[in-house]
C-alpha cells in the first residue's frame, strides 16, 4: 500500500498516541523517516503534548481536605454499627425480616447497643485513673477537627462576599440570630459582646450570623463551648459605617483553624498571643479567647488589628 | 501529570495506607489539584467536587493495595480516571432511564493566571481554539487517556478521536506561531 503525505497527515495523531496497529503503523514510520514536511509536523505534535503540561501547574479552588476528612470520619463512625448490623441482622436482610421476626431484629439491635455500652465503658476506665492527662490528650487529638480558612482569606480582599460564598460551598452554614448563638454558647459570644461594648473595630455592627456545623464534637465532656449537637463554629458578618464588612468566626477549644499555605506570623499584641496572616491588604488573625479561640477575617490596617486588642484586652 | 511530579515518600504512602488522616492530607495536598482538573475534564465542572471527594475516599481505601511496583503519581492518577469514568457512566445511565434533557457540555473553565511565560502563551493560544477540541487535546496530552476514553468522555465515535486531535493539534500550532512560537 502506497503511503502518502495525505494518509499520514490523516492518522498522524494516532500513529504518535499508540493508537494504530498493524503493518500500516510501518509504513507510517517510513514515510516519516523520508518525508520532512510530515516529520515537521510530528515535531510540532510532540512539541504541543510537551506545552500542554504546563497547565497542569496551575491550582484550582478543590474542595477543603476537612470535607474529606468529615465524611470519612462519618464513614468510620459508622462501621461499628455496620459490623454490629451484618454480624447479628444482616444490613440488607433486616428489613423483609422485621415484619415476620421482629423481636429477632429488637434482640440484634439491643445486642448491638449493649456491646457499644460495654466498649465505652472499657475505653473510657482510663480516664478515671488519669483524667487531667487524658483530657489534654482527648483535646490535642480533637484538634484534627479543623477550619481552612486559606480560599476564604485569599478572596476577601477582591470579593468579600464571594468568600463568604465559599465558606458556604465548603461547610454546612445555616442563618441564626446573634441571640440564638448565645444561648448556643450558654453565654455571650464575642460580637455580641463587644458590640454592646461598642467595641468592635472600626465602629462596626454586626450584620448576620451564622452557624457552622463541624464533625461530630471531640471534646472531653465539658470542655465543649459551643453547645450541644456537634462541635459549631459561630461566623459573624460585621459591617463598618463605610460598607465594608469583616468576619468573626468563633470556635471552641478542641478545633483549630488552618490558613493552608500561607504565611503565618506568631505576634504579641497588648500582651495576648496572636496568629496572623496578610493577603493583599487583608489580614485574618487568630487567638484564645475565654474558653475558645476566635478568628477574625478582613481588618484592613494594622492600626485596626491593634485597636481590636487596646479596645477588647 | 507523573513527569512533572516528585513523589512522595513511601513512608508517608504507607502511613496514609493505616489511614494515618496526616499523611492522607498530605497526598490530598500535594496532587488533589492535579487530578481535580482531569476529573473536570472528565465530569464536567459541576460535578467535579463530588466526584473528587469520592474519588479520594476510594482512594484511601485502595491505598493498601498499592505495591510500589509504579510511581505513585501514575497510580493516583488512573484511581482518578477510573472514579471518574464510573461516575460519568452512572450518569449516563440515569440520563437514559430518566429520559431527561441532554444536559450541556460541561464547561471548560477559564484558565487562571499562570505565571510562566509560555504556559501563558499557550493558555492564550488554547482560549482559541474550539472548546470540545481543547477538551480532546487536554485529555490525550494532559490525562494521557487512551482514545476509547475519551471517545467514551467526549461522546463522539472512537475512530473520529484522531482526526479531531489533528485538528486541535493543528489549530493549536498556528495559533501559537501566531503568537511567536518558532516550533
Amino acid at each position: 500500500m502506497k503511503i502518502d503525505c495525505k494518509i499520514v497527515q490523516e492518522h498522524l495523531s494516532a500513529w504518535m498516541d499508540g493508537e494504530l496497529e498493524g503493518a500500516f503503523t510501518d509504513g507510517v514510520q517510513q514515510h516519516l523517516a523520508t518525508c520532512t514536511s510530515c516529520a515537521r509536523e510530528l515535531v510540532h505534535f510532540q512539541k504541543l503534548n510537551q506545552l500542554a503540561h504546563s497547565f497542569s501547574a496551575d491550582s484550582s479552588h478543590i474542595p477543603l481536605w476537612e470535607m474529606i476528612e468529615q465524611r470519612m470520619n462519618l464513614r468510620t463512625d459508622g462501621q461499628v454499627l455496620k459490623n454490629c448490623d451484618s454480624s447479628k441482622l444482616g444490613s440488607i436482610r433486616i428489613k423483609s425480616r422485621l415484619g415476620s421476626r421482629p423481636w429477632r431484629a429488637i434482640f440484634g439491635v439491643a445486642a448491638c447497643f449493649a456491646a457499644t455500652v460495654l466498649m465505652i465503658v472499657i475505653i473510657g476506665r482510663p480516664w478515671a485513673t488519669n483524667r487531667n492527662s487524658m483530657d489534654r490528650s482527648a483535646v490535642e487529638q480533637a484538634t484534627n477537627v479543623s477550619l481552612n480558612l486559606q480560599p476564604v482569606v485569599e478572596q476577601f480582599q477582591s470579593d468579600p462576599q464571594a468568600s463568604i460564598r465559599t465558606l458556604k460551598k465548603h461547610y454546612n452554614l445555616e442563618d441564626l440570630s446573634l441571640a440564638d448563638a448565645d444561648a448556643s454558647f450558654g453565654r455571650l459570644t464575642y460580637v455580641s459582646k463587644y458590640w454592646n461594648d461598642d467595641a468592635l473595630p472600626g465602629s462596626a455592627t454586626p450584620e448576620s450570623t451564622m452557624l457552622l456545623s463541624l464533625s461530630s464534637c471531640q471534646c472531653p465532656k465539658g470542655k465543649c463551648t459551643c453547645g450541644d449537637g456537634g462541635c459549631n463554629c459561630v461566623v459573624s458578618v460585621c459591617r463598618r459605617p463605610d460598607g465594608s464588612i469583616f468576619l468573626v468566626f468563633e470556635q471552641c477549644q478542641s478545633q483549630s483553624v488552618s490558613f493552608g499555605n500561607l504565611p503565618v506570623k506568631i505576634v504579641k499584641r497588648n500582651g495576648l498571643e496572636v496568629q496572623e496572616t496578610w493577603f493583599r491588604g487583608v489580614s485574618a488573625i487568630s487567638f484564645d479567647w475565654l474558653s475558645g479561640k476566635v478568628v477574625v477575617v478582613g481588618l484592613r490596617s494594622d492600626s485596626e488589628v491593634d485597636s481590636l486588642f487596646a479596645n477588647n484586652f | 501529570m507523573s513527569n512533572l511530579d516528585q513523589e512522595l515518600d513511601d513512608g508517608t504512602i504507607r502511613l496514609a495506607a493505616k489511614g494515618v488522616r496526616d499523611a492522607q492530607r498530605r497526598i490530598y495536598e500535594k496532587y488533589g489539584n492535579q487530578v481535580y482538573r482531569t476529573i473536570e475534564r472528565i465530569v464536567g465542572q459541576s460535578d467535579a467536587d463530588d466526584v473528587l471527594q469520592d474519588a479520594f475516599i476510594r482512594l484511601f481505601q485502595k491505598l493498601p493495595t498499592f505495591r510500589f511496583e509504579s510511581a505513585f503519581s501514575t497510580w493516583i492518577h488512573r484511581v482518578m480516571v477510573n472514579e471518574a469514568l464510573q461516575h460519568l457512566r452512572k450518569r449516563k445511565r440515569k440520563l437514559m432511564t430518566t429520559n431527561f434533557d441532554r444536559q450541556p457540555e460541561p464547561e471548560i473553565d477559564k484558565r487562571p493566571f499562570i505565571a510562566s511565560e509560555v504556559a501563558e502563551v499557550i493558555t492564550q493560544a488554547m482560549k482559541q481554539i474550539e472548546p470540545e477540541l481543547r477538551r480532546i487535546f487536554e485529555l490525550k496530552a494532559i490525562d494521557e487517556l487512551s482514545y476509547a476514553e475519551i471517545a467514551e468522555i467526549v461522546g463522539i465515535p472512537e475512530g473520529t478521536v484522531g482526526s479531531r486531535l489533528n485538528r486541535a493539534r493543528r489549530e493549536l500550532r498556528d495559533q501559537l506561531i501566531e503568537l511567536g512560537w518558532e516550533g
